[in-house]
């Protein structure tokens, strides 16, 4: 979803490798399902992350959520898996915002902690100032993740952060596509919104992307 | 920077009087526009510096979302065999096992009625050893009992088909309920029966029947000879009209002929009469090995073929539970997510 910039995060299809594998995990091959965990336990463990905040309850959900996917692989009726299985990470991901929400006292923090390592890669192509300027933002971003409603925060995150398309999105969400991008640009103009507190930085960071690219 | 509810394909002059709002700008942002709409939006943006301005922020949004590095999962999420078998329902864990025993239970039965279609398919039947008690008890009486109990019977035997489990067909046909194979001989024979009781004054071309009509015959009185051995658990109350007519046939011959007794016992009779001893006679080796075969059957319950029928029910019970375990395990088994 960001014609401009390079693409971070390669998508996979439904390649050939994963129907064997998923064919041979429903027939009971724990190996082959393990295989399937390997190639998507990265994408499946972020997105619980960024949609939760907090490394503990992201593990929680993730392996709940493979094991789910184990339990309900007979379940599983075609199409792009990982889709399937984000879906799964998904809705685990809400039941346990909900829980939050009944019981907030059970969290150290209303606002989900980021772990400050996270932050501190710098790409090669980035001065050192560049680097500051996009950490810096990078908080604020995520105040403002962490402020979104449920559904915009899920397409978001799909769509930005992990660069899935209109289709997959609509997919693993399971709405329609005009859903999918009224959700999006209303959560896209709301961290702008909240990037625009501090407009400083923000005018440097636009600023700096302009001349970056071509309009 | 204003959202507006206008829209670029509705107005020709739109790009001149509008901003554009965040949704079109997103969607442009991700190529996600028709063309038409997305050349009058280029076109706008190359004349308001605004909405050039809005677009930008809106695409560094991105950017910097995009530059998120993806956390390294802290751990490995790969299931151990404990976990994994934990979480299967052992329903669906041995659901292979219950397909393949599906699979033989079927072709069992489907084997099982083997005997019944060979049988039906060549004139004599299995079972010669349960001949000599039947012969036995076909005393005299059953010539005289033939020729009624053959007029009686065959309208019954044709009623009682069409009742699959009927104690009706118990007492006369006796053919087992259970046994469809039982059931289906009975029709073949009743309607052969009954082209010869028809005829009977013509008594002469009843001879091609005389196979199956022997065979009807020796129901009955096999059948009959049956009852009183095995003592029929129903008297079959529908059978309430007792014959009038033979008063040796009467005793035996109720259990279903009951009904068709009087009606029928005295038209054929004579020409039944005629028929019958003379068929009866020399077909008596073959029909008593005709007769076996449904003499078993109506014996069924004094064991014998009995406990056979009994399995084959319990073979096909089996598949069907089975069936439905099958087809219903996933669905019942479903977890939330």
């Amino acid at each position: 979803m960001t014609p401009d910039s390079p693409a971070p995060h390669p998508h996979p299809r439904l390649s050939d490798e994963d129907e064997a594998l998923v064919a041979a995990a429903r027939a009971g091959a724990l190996d082959a399902f393990n295989a399937l965990v390997a190639r998507y336990e990265r994408p499946a463990y972020g997105l619980a992350f960024r949609l939760l905040g907090d490394q503990t309850a992201a593990e929680d959900v993730t392996q709940e959520s493979f094991l789910a996917a184990w339990s309900n692989l007979h379940t599983y009726r075609g199409g792009v898996f990982k889709s399937w299985l984000l879906r799964i990470v998904a809705n685990r991901s809400y039941d346990e915002l909900r829980r939050r929400q009944r019981h907030p006292s059970d969290s150290l923090d209303s606002l989900p902690v980021e772990p400050a390592a996270e932050w501190t890669t710098q790409t090669p192509a980035e001065t050192p100032d560049d680097y500051a300027l996009r950490r810096e933002l990078a908080r604020y971003l995520q105040h403002g993740i962490a402020h979104l409603p449920p559904d915009q925060r899920l397409t978001l995150i799909l769509a930005d952060v992990q660069g899935h398309s209109y289709d997959e999105i609509a997919e693993i969400t399971g709405v329609n596509l005009g859903t999918v991008k009224s959700r999006l640009s209303r959560a896209r103009a709301r961290l702008r919104d909240e990037l625009r507190r501090s407009r400083e930085l923000f005018d440097r960071y636009v600023r700096q992307r302009d001349e970056h690219s071509a309009l | 920077m204003s959202a507006n509810g206008s829209h670029p394909n509705d107005d020709p002059n739109w790009q001149l009087t509008h901003h554009l709002d965040d949704e079109t700008l997103s969607a442009y942002l991700d190529h996600a526009l028709a063309a038409p709409v997305r050349s009058s939006v280029a076109a706008h943006l190359a004349g308001c510096a605004a909405c050039r301005r809005t677009l930008a922020e809106l695409r560094a949004v991105v950017t910097l979302l995009g530059d998120l590095p993806a956390p390294a999962p802290p751990r490995s999420f790969a299931l151990t065999p404990a976990m994994a078998a934990a979480r299967q329902p052992r329903i669906i864990r041995l659901l292979p096992h219950l397909r393949a025993l599906t699979a033989v239970a079927a072709v069992v039965l489907l084997i099982s009625f083997t005997p019944d279609l060979l049988s039906r398919a060549g004139s004599s039947a299995a079972g010669p050893t349960l001949l000599a008690p039947m012969d036995v008890n076909r005393s005299p009486a059953t010539d005289a009992q033939a020729p009624a109990a053959s007029g009686a019977s065959q309208p019954t035997t044709a009623a009682t088909p069409p009742q699959p489990p009927p104690p009706a067909g118990r007492g006369e046909a006796a053919t087992v309920p259970p046994a469809p194979a039982a059931a289906q001989r009975v029709p073949t024979t009743a309607p052969a029966a009954r082209r010869a009781e028809t005829p009977a004054p013509a008594a002469k071309p009843v001879a091609p029947a005389a196979a199956p009509k022997p065979a009807a015959d020796q129901i009955a009185p096999a059948a009959a000879q049956a009852v009183p051995a095995t003592m029929l658990p129903l008297p079959t109350p529908t059978l309430a009209p007792t014959p009038t007519a033979p008063a040796t046939t009467t005793a035996v011959v109720t259990p279903g002929a009951g009904v068709a007794a009087p009606r029928t016992a005295e038209s054929p009779p004579p020409a039944a009469l005629t028929v019958a001893p003379r068929l009866a006679a020399p077909s008596r080796p073959a029909a008593g090995a005709e007769g076996s075969e449904p003499a078993a059957e109506a014996g069924a319950l004094a064991g014998g073929w009995g406990w056979w029928r009994a399995l084959q029910v319990a073979l096909a019970l089996a598949v069907f539970t089975l069936l439905l375990i099958i087809l219903l395990a996933p669905r019942l088994t479903r977890s939330s997510r």
